[in-house]
């Protein structure tokens, strides 16, 4: 039992071909911004019942097109009252802390749910089920950002400084669970996983999945696969799901995820040696407000995670937006829940995409369509 | 013993002409070196250092607090919520002064107060809201 960090010292100490005799998991971490994550709840029924069509918890919307007390609150979805600092992951992260939340919502009744308001606090022991669903988490390598206007810019990739005085970059890279097994060759719906400090699952493919990135040393040199995650909120902790206020752009969350990566033949050894100075992100110039913003320079994680690097001949500072020492501890922790027989690996039950490349969204007319 | 201490000067309407920081130089031979400065209504306030004796700086303060200006020595006057802070690092390269430092052997950040000089660049890069600032 090896984390992804621990290996690349055997691998260069004994290669390869040995350090496959002797590792037969390797783990690894990620601890960063994930916008796409939420929770199901489900709150039980009250006396007299409700059909809740809207739902606010802690002053934050929640979806009310589910059943009568089925719920998703989404992370990004900002309260009515705080919008710019209190949000759905607010909520999420409240609940795993075992914090009372305030349940409004009403209806406009019926036979069956006769019940038009209801005003109460539930928390993580009141509900029923109370589980984690993030359409797209765990990107496999994500490209940085600068900014070449002369304002600074406020956006998901952080606070970015005029005229390329600095770079944000987000990625675990040599510690990343995708970037460790680039094709998915072992992870794949079904595959058992860290989730938040609990336990969760691989549950899909995530949205936007992305196999046509160029690769470099085996592994895509910009944003590509991702996955979709499930796990249970209870056993979950405020160390590994943290609400984040991302500066004038969004509520979000930040999210712990690990998998464990069996060390099926060499090839996946060699997959798991993968090094930060091997691993390569394009930084994209975020003053060009478009989908297609122009790529100033590819640069590797090694240099990237060093605090400057250069670019166009200038020497710029870099801030890693996720915590490669959160992404650490999580390597580390399933590697001891594997050890102490606590946690057992899972073979998944289908394969990720062998190829798939996610389209833009264009306006259209109805009849181009039909 | 020379020393560097970092002060927050708070002036009224009364006082706020006053050339303290001639004064400081020439009478009590400190070198401040000014970070913030502002001005309102009600009168305004400095955030400075002052390098000199210990006893210049006492004395200093003195003057200053004479002429009714409220001199607090700011030990952290940026504050870190350890229980919030990530160890991301996204307030790392916002920072003018370098006043956060990647370890790299634990990867934490390390947030050197001594350094601050309360720009609040690092107030709207910290997306997990650990950096904290209340000086006026």
């Amino acid at each position: 039992m090896f984390t992804a960090e621990e290996v690349l010292d055997l691998v260069e100490d004994k290669g390869i071909d040995a350090a496959f005799e002797e590792v037969d998991v390797v783990t690894t971490g990620t601890f960063g911004a994930m916008c796409s994550s939420g929770a199901f709840l489900n709150f039980g029924h009250s006396e007299p019942p409700i059909r809740m069509a809207e739902i606010h918890l802690n002053d934050v919307q929640a979806y009310g097109g589910l059943a009568a007390v089925d719920t998703y609150i989404g992370a990004t979805q900002a309260s009515r009252s705080r919008p710019t600092e209190y949000g759905g992951a607010h909520v999420i992260e409240d609940l795993v802390a075992g914090k009372p939340i305030h349940l409004e919502a009403s209806s406009p009744g019926s036979d069956c749910y006769p019940r038009k308001e209801i005003d109460t606090y539930v928390s993580l022991e009141t509900v029923n089920e109370a589980y984690i669903y993030n359409p797209r988490n765990s990107y496999q390598n994500y490209a940085a950002a600068s900014n070449s206007s002369d304002k600074t810019l406020f956006t998901y990739m952080g606070k970015l400084l005029p005229k390329n005085r600095n770079i944000t970059f987000s990625s675990a890279g040599q510690l990343s669970p995708l970037l460790n097994d680039p094709h998915c060759r072992t992870i794949g719906v079904g595959t058992h996983i860290f989730l938040g400090g609990g336990e969760g699952y691989v549950a899909w493919q995530g949205t936007q999945f992305n196999t046509s990135p160029a690769e470099k040393n085996g592994v895509p040199t910009g944003s590509a696969r991702n996955l979709a995650l499930i796990g249970d909120m209870r056993g979950m902790s405020t160390e590994y799901l943290r609400a984040l206020n991302i500066h004038n752009y969004s509520i979000s969350l930040a999210v712990g995820v690990g998998i464990p990566i069996p060390i099926l033949d060499k090839e996946m050894m060699r997959a798991c040696s993968i090094r930060d100075e091997d691993i390569v992100a394009p930084v994209l110039d975020y003053s060009v407000g478009s989908s297609r913003r122009p790529v100033l320079a590819h640069i590797s994680y090694e240099q990237f995670r060093s605090g400057t690097v250069e670019l166009e001949g200038k020497s710029v500072r870099t801030s890693s937006l996720s915590s490669y020492k959160k992404a650490r501890d999580i390597a580390l922790e399933l590697k001891k829940w594997i050890e102490d027989k606590e946690f057992l690996l899972t073979e998944p039950v289908r394969s990720m995409p062998v190829s798939s490349k996610p389209k833009p969204l264009q306006i259209s007319t109805k009849e181009e369509l039909e | 013993m020379i020393t560097t201490k970092k002060y927050m000067l708070k002036f009224t309407t009364n006082n706020f002409q006053e050339p303290i920081s001639y004064e400081l130089v020439k009478r009590f031979n400190i070198v401040p070196n000014i970070m913030q400065a502002k001005v309102n209504e009600s009168g305004g306030g400095l955030i400075l250092d002052l390098r000199g004796e210990a006893t210049d700086i006492e004395d200093a303060k003195a003057y200053m607090e004479g002429l009714g200006v409220l001199v607090k020595e700011l030990e952290k006057h940026v504050d870190r919520d350890e229980s919030r802070c990530i160890h991301c690092g996204a307030c790392v390269s916002v920072c003018p002064a370098k006043a956060f430092v990647v370890n790299r052997r634990t990867w934490e950040v390390e947030f050197k107060s001594d350094l601050c000089i309360a720009c609040e660049s690092c107030l709207t890069a910290c997306s997990p809201r650990a950096m904290k600032m209340e000086l006026w």
